[in-house]
């Protein structure tokens, strides 16, 4: 029955989506039908996490084939630990091959971590080192999860708490190259920059401003605690809460540089009400519509200088 | 790993920049989170049991559960498969055991295969002998057995009859799980079905080797009946 669905086989536009929460499912549906009530903004598109979905059948898949019939989809995966040792989970892999059939999502993605071995599994997005031998191997797992796929995927810039003594190259440097080798795009996550940044001491300007735009087809904005230590504030990335200040600073000096993205606002713990994550999806949206007016009025006076 | 799994007394020396203090703050983070997501994923696995035995309770065995290497190798979604049998082990009442029994089979049939189960009109027409030759097996949705007389009073509160019914069903024939009274007998019947059989056969299986027969068939018609009726079973 669900096999037989019509999907919508389209990409993802560049305004903002929201995460698909189960207590939201109900509200969201109404949201993108035809008789939608008054909101701050319309989701137009949805994002979830595939393993929530992994089960065979009952409810969530109800929920998501309704979903797909009316908005396109973006399955962020978080299971596959392409920078395992032991290589690609392919357990998961094949479980989101099978759930990418049934639902063709306009996109997918993973991290640039791990997430365990062949005897453990951490629920977590472990950091790796950015070095030549783990570009060697994260680039020729990400190609396997992709021939697997048959399609390219997004990796998403992480959250780090930690750098390696012997990281020969920076986060950028890393994720451009692997895009080169790989042939995937990013998922820039603005406020995993924000994260990185703070906890490891570096230029968050610069680690917005070093991303190839052409290289980004999605972008994450989030929410993160703080914890403050004697040598400064440790951020953690809990998508706990609303998007920083900061984080949105660092969004419109992208999309201002970058042009517009499909952009999500995440939040996972302590999930709000749909309608104040809808609040802060017309942040997002508002500044994409000021970037789009910026970036057009450059334009125009370029092109009467020129 | 072995830092994540045992503690910073296992972290290697030199792997990461920093001082040590900022290190250890960072690698408290990533443990944080996984021993975090594993309890929460448990506590969502068994909200009544987690109700039953207070928060303090319910994470000690929790923290002592998600150390066991058959558990942290799982995905989340299936990280509560055993805790039953865990809880039982750990000293818990045979009632605490079994509500965590029930919850676990509740979980299993809201995310089994949606399956279209078998209607009575189906067979209403069938003449006998194709009635017995009708092949019948399990909804992937549907369980059936005996629990603690604690779960039949917990759960009985919000379904009629299942406080003094011998065995519970749980079934999710279309989109909610549904859980109704239910017999031995139709408890026996659905664990017979779990491969497919004629129901000729199931008569013969379940029917003891001496008795009145007739009361017997008649007994396991409508024991069939009530379970095609909660959408149990589908046609093989």
């Amino acid at each position: 029955m669900l096999a037989d669905m019509t999907t919508l086989a389209v990409h993802l536009p560049p305004q903002v989506g929201v995460g698909l929460k189960p207590q939201h499912y109900a509200q969201a549906l109404e949201a993108v039908s035809a008789s939608a009530p008054a909101l701050p903004v319309r989701p137009e598109w949805f994002e979830i996490h595939p393993q929530n979905y992994f089960g065979a059948g009952g409810p969530p898949h109800r929920w998501l084939s309704a979903f797909a019939q009316k908005v396109p989809l973006s399955f962020h995966s978080v299971g596959l630990s392409l920078g395992s040792s032991d290589g690609v989970n392919l357990e998961e892999l094949e479980r989101l091959a099978a759930l990418c059939d049934r639902y063709a999502p306009a996109m997918v993605s993973d991290h640039l971590s791990w997430s365990g071995s062949a005897s453990n599994r951490y629920p977590d997005l472990l950091p790796v080192p950015y070095t030549h031998e783990a570009l060697d191997h994260f680039a020729v797992q990400v190609a396997r999860a992709q021939d697997r796929l048959g399609r390219s995927i997004l990796i998403e810039n992480p959250s780090r708490y930690l750098a390696f003594v012997g990281d020969a190259m920076t986060e950028a440097e890393f994720l451009h190259a692997l895009c080169a080798r790989a042939g995937c795009r990013l998922l820039l996550d603005i406020n995993n920059i924000e994260v990185s940044a703070t906890n490891l001491g570096l230029d968050v300007d610069a680690m917005v401003d070093c991303i190839d735009p052409a290289l980004v087809a999605e972008v994450h904005l989030a929410g993160h605690a703080t914890e403050q230590h004697p040598d400064g504030a440790l951020l953690i990335d809990d998508h706990g809460s609303a998007v920083s200040h900061e984080t949105w600073r660092l969004f419109e000096r992208f999309v201002r540089r970058a042009g517009l993205r499909p952009t999500l606002i995440e939040w996972d713990t302590d999930v709000p009400s749909f309608d104040v994550l809808l609040t802060e999806a017309a942040v997002g949206d508002a500044i994409l519509r000021r970037a789009a007016r910026v970036r057009e009025a450059m334009r125009a006076s370029l092109s009467a200088v020129a | 790993m072995a830092a994540l799994d045992h503690g910073p007394a296992h972290l290697p020396h030199r792997l990461f920049a920093g001082s040590p203090e900022r290190v250890l703050a960072g690698m408290k983070v990533h443990a944080n989170t996984i021993s975090h997501a594993r309890l929460i994923a448990l506590e969502d696995t068994y909200p009544r049991t987690l109700e039953l035995i207070g928060h303090d309770r319910f994470n000690a065995h929790s923290r002592q559960f998600i150390q066991q290497p058959n558990v942290t190798a799982v995905a989340l979604a299936d990280i509560g498969a055993g805790f039953d049998t865990f809880l039982r082990e750990a000293g818990e009442s045979a009632g605490i055991a079994d509500l965590a029994r029930f919850e676990w089979l509740w979980l299993q049939a809201y995310h089994a295969a949606d399956a279209e189960p078998l209607a009575l009109d189906a067979l209403a027409g069938l003449a006998p002998e194709a009635l017995l030759e009708q092949t019948l097996v399990r909804h992937p949705a549907a369980f059936a057995g005996p629990f603690d007389k604690r779960v039949h009073d917990l759960i009985g509160a919000q379904v009629a009859g299942l406080d003094t019914a011998s065995a519970i069903l749980i079934a999710r024939p279309g989109a909610e799980v549904l859980v109704s009274p239910a017999s031995i007998l139709v408890a026996e019947l659905l664990t017979a079905a779990d491969n497919p059989i004629a129901i000729g056969n199931l008569i013969t299986q379940i029917s003891e080797p001496h008795g009145d027969e007739a009361a017997q068939v008649d007994a396991i018609m409508r024991s069939l009946a009530a379970l095609i009726n909660a959408g149990a079973l589908i046609a093989a």
